[in-house]
């Protein structure tokens, strides 16, 4: 374990799906989850996400603070990095919904040149 | 008659001189005798009384022959008169005359009239019959000459039709007889074809059998190496088995240098072993790679040969299919190289058969156009004989026609009554070329009618254009040129009588013809001679 | 099957590890050299998860140790150019970033060669990117990769 990153324990998260990527939103963050077809749209922070999937709630993630080389290489906002049943999985950080979960048309594509290289 | 008077008198006084010539012998000799010797009388009286009755008969007969030579004497004269009168009947009846001999035997004397007129009447009836008959014989000759022509010309072409038949006959046999040689050549090379049929199914089905051995045993390479392959797989699943451990030794080896470096001077022995670990890795994966790199060539050489082997099992197969529709082909042929020999076998004997029966056909027609021709020869007598009978038919109705008859048959007759018909007309000529006309279109036979006045020269002549169709008439023929030299002028005026001349070939129609002419006489003068031309054929189709 | 692995140099210890201790990584074409001290675990080549909206350099997140790990692509780091495919891909777990502030991240290589010895005096100076440099190890050249460069945003 790195000295420089300690885990984080929080309670209570919704795991979700997306695109192959899984994620996760504090139960206390999420403002609403409906269908929308065969996905779920789901309010963070006042922003409509899109998922494919709802995996699942646990309980508690231990959380790990996004790593300044993985956020060189990805300006995408997250709370951080976990891990759950030995699959990574990013943190959604609800102040600043990240721009790979939301619905296309809302609010805030990726700005190009932050971070690409 | 007088020769006879004349010899009885010759007799009767030959006969008087006799009797006074033995009369005067007796008393010479009775004198003699009784002068000589005395001898008895009675011979000399006897012989003396024999002389006297013999001179008192002979007076008698004597006066009686005197009486008779009288009688004779006109009797001669009767019969004189009735010889003439005989003769000249005889003559017309010579000349077949019948008519004109009737007349003359009214002036016969009795009996000799009734008889010679009745023998006449017979005899016209005869000749009439005669002439019917040689009309009808001449027809009938004519139609079987026809018949007998047409029956020789169509045996002419019967046999000509015969000996096409047998050329083509012929023909056909020597065909008949290739087609038999091809037959037998075709039967036996049809069974050389069975006999290659059975050959080469009993070599297919040896050939089948091998394949099929061959293809079993491929088979069974194909089942080995497919073990052998599932084997190089096996071998290769422990290899990458290896080659992970190898991997995963190197790795290790890897981790335990890192974690030696980090333990810095205390790991120094532990870095040697794990130098020694990686250097153990790294044997393992190169040996692991040689037996790899020998596997793969094990395993292409166990691929090549599974995939030959399938080739060839695949091959095997369709040389297999191949062979067994090749030997059902053969089959096929074979059975159809059978029946075709059979049949080959079949048409050549029935084409020997048809062979020999068409030479026997051809020698049948042989015998059959000698046959004909032998007809034809014979119908060819035939119809010459018919030809020499339609002429004899024609020399008996011309011989019939010798006869003058009180018949329509009878062209003496018919020539005589034109005559008449003419002479009734002398001295208006154009009334007797109107007659003439008139005439010619009476009978169908009459090529040309003419009367020729004998004194001036002059000719009235009409021609039958039905015979002699659109032909000018010579000018010499209508001046009447040479006419009194003709025979029929001269005949018809020696005769005194109508008469026939004998057939020749006439000017205008030049066909054969003859000629019936009658001198016309006015007051026992020659003023002419009426002539008829008969035209042969028309004459005789009548 | 396999491909034959391309091993550099033959590893030759020159009397124990030293500083100049490295570990040689084929990426792409190049022979990559890690300072070993910074080398923190070599791994078979770690499940990767692709984050969307990353650049071509991060392959994504994996999880090692319960941790989770992004993981870079060295070759494409480097600039390497592509190489055969590799036949035991590997994952190497190293310490980036400064002393102070270092970070665990994966780099995915083709192979993880051997552990050599560079002589940091024969290290001829890089482009300032992330290569450190080029040196010679047993007569091949290879490339001593920066790795305090990759750490933290620039």
């Amino acid at each position: 374990m790195s000295p420089a990153l300690s885990p984080v324990n929080q309670r209570g998260y919704l795991l979700v799906r997306r695109d192959g990527v899984l994620w996760g939103v504090s139960n206390d963050a999420v403002e609403g989850l409906s269908r929308d077809g065969a996905r779920f749209r789901l309010r963070v922070g006042g922003a409509e996400l899109g998922v494919d999937e709802v995996v699942g709630v646990v309980p508690e993630l231990a959380v790990w603070p996004l790593a300044g080389a993985l956020r060189r290489f990805w300006p995408d906002t997250a709370g951080g990095l976990a891990v759950h049943a030995e699959a990574p999985l990013v943190i959604v950080d609800p102040q600043r919904p990240p721009h790979a979960l939301r619905l296309a048309g809302s609010e805030g594509e990726m700005s190009d040149g932050e971070g690409r290289r | 008659m007088a020769k006879d008077a004349a010899e009885s008198k010759n007799t009767s006084l030959t006969g008087l001189a006799i009797a006074a010539g033995v009369a005067l012998s007796g008393v010479l000799l009775l004198l003699l005798n009784q002068g000589l010797n005395g001898a008895p009388g009675w011979p000399y009286n006897l012989f003396l009384l024999l002389a006297v009755v013999l001179l008192w008969g002979y007076s008698y007969v004597y006066r009686g022959q005197q009486l008779l030579h009288s009688r004779v004497a006109q009797g001669d004269r009767v019969n004189a008169e009735a010889e003439k009168a005989l003769v000249l009947a005889l003559d017309r009846l010579r000349a077949g005359d019948l008519v004109n001999c009737a007349e003359r035997s009214r002036e016969l004397p009795g009996r000799l009239s009734s008889t010679f007129s009745h023998a006449t009447s017979a005899l016209d009836v005869l000749a009439q019959q005669i002439q019917a008959s040689s009309v009808e014989v001449a027809s009938a000759a004519n139609a079987v000459n026809e018949i007998a022509s047409e029956l020789a010309s169509g045996s002419s072409e019967q046999a000509a039709s015969v000996v096409e038949i047998t050329a083509a006959m012929e023909e056909l046999a020597r065909t008949a007889s290739q087609i038999a040689e091809n037959a037998a050549t075709q039967a036996e090379l049809a069974q050389r074809a069975e006999e290659s049929g059975n050959i080469g199914k009993a070599a297919v089905e040896e050939a089948v059998q091998g394949i099929e051995e061959a293809r079993k045993r491929i088979q069974g390479i194909a089942s080995r190496a497919e073990i052998l392959g599932t084997r190089s797989k096996e071998i290769y699943r422990v290899l990458d088995l290896i080659t992970d451990i190898a991997q995963e030794t190197h790795i290790l080896s890897l981790n335990a240098a890192i974690e030696a470096a980090a333990a810095k001077d205390h790991g120094r022995r532990f870095s040697v072993v794990a130098e020694e670990v990686r250097r153990l890795a790294q044997r393992s994966q190169e040996s692991v790679d040689s037996v790899r790199n020998l596997l793969d060539e094990f395993a292409s050489s166990i691929r090549a040969t599974v995939v030959a082997t399938e080739e060839g099992s695949k091959e095997a197969t369709r040389v297999l299919e191949r062979a067994r529709f090749a030997a059902d082909a053969i089959e096929a042929l074979r059975e159809a190289s059978g029946d075709s020999a059979r049949v080959a076998r079949e048409i050549s004997l029935a084409t020997q058969q048809q062979n020999a029966a068409s030479d026997e056909v051809v020698l049948t027609l042989k015998e059959v156009s000698h046959v004909v021709q032998r007809m034809a020869d014979g119908l060819k007598q035939f119809s010459d004989t018919a030809d020499r009978l339609n002429q004899l038919g024609l020399i008996i109705q011309l011989l019939a026609q010798s006869f003058h008859l009180a018949s329509p048959h009878s062209l003496k007759h018919l020539a005589e009554s034109w005559a008449s018909d003419v002479r009734r007309r002398l001295g208006n000529w154009e009334a007797i070329e109107r007659l003439l006309e008139d005439l010619v279109n009476q009978q169908p036979y009459v090529e040309c009618l003419y009367f020729y006045d004998g004194k001036g020269g002059q000719v009235a002549l009409t021609v039958n254009r039905q015979i002699i169709g659109d032909r000018e008439v010579p000018l010499a023929v209508r001046a009447g040129e040479g006419f009194n030299e003709r025979p029929w002028y001269k005949a018809a005026v020696q005769e005194k009588y109508p008469i026939l001349t004998s057939k020749f070939v006439s000017l205008l129609s030049e066909q054969p013809i003859f000629t019936a002419a009658a001198p016309i006489y006015e007051k026992g003068e020659l003023v002419g001679v009426l002539g008829l031309d008969v035209n042969l054929d028309s004459w005789s189709k009548i | 099957m396999t491909t034959a692995e391309p091993l550099v140099g033959t590893g030759r210890r020159r009397g124990g590890l030293s500083a100049g201790s490295h570990l040689l990584v084929q990426a792409g074409e190049y022979v990559c050299a890690l300072p070993l001290r910074s080398v923190r675990r070599v791994l078979r080549a770690l499940t990767v998860h692709p984050l969307p909206g990353a650049t071509d350099e991060l392959k994504g997140l994996a999880e090692f140790g319960g941790e989770p790990l992004p993981v870079l692509e060295l070759a494409r780091l480097i600039g390497a150019p592509t190489g055969a495919k590799p036949a035991h891909p590997v994952t190497i777990v190293v310490w980036v970033g400064p002393q102070d502030a270092r970070e665990l991240v994966g780099l995915a290589a083709d192979a993880a060669l051997e552990v050599s010895e560079v002589q940091l005096t024969s290290v001829v100076a890089g482009d300032g990117g992330f290569i450190l440099g080029e040196a010679l190890v047993d007569g091949a050249v290879v490339r001593v990769v920066n790795l305090e460069a990759l750490g933290g945003e620039q």
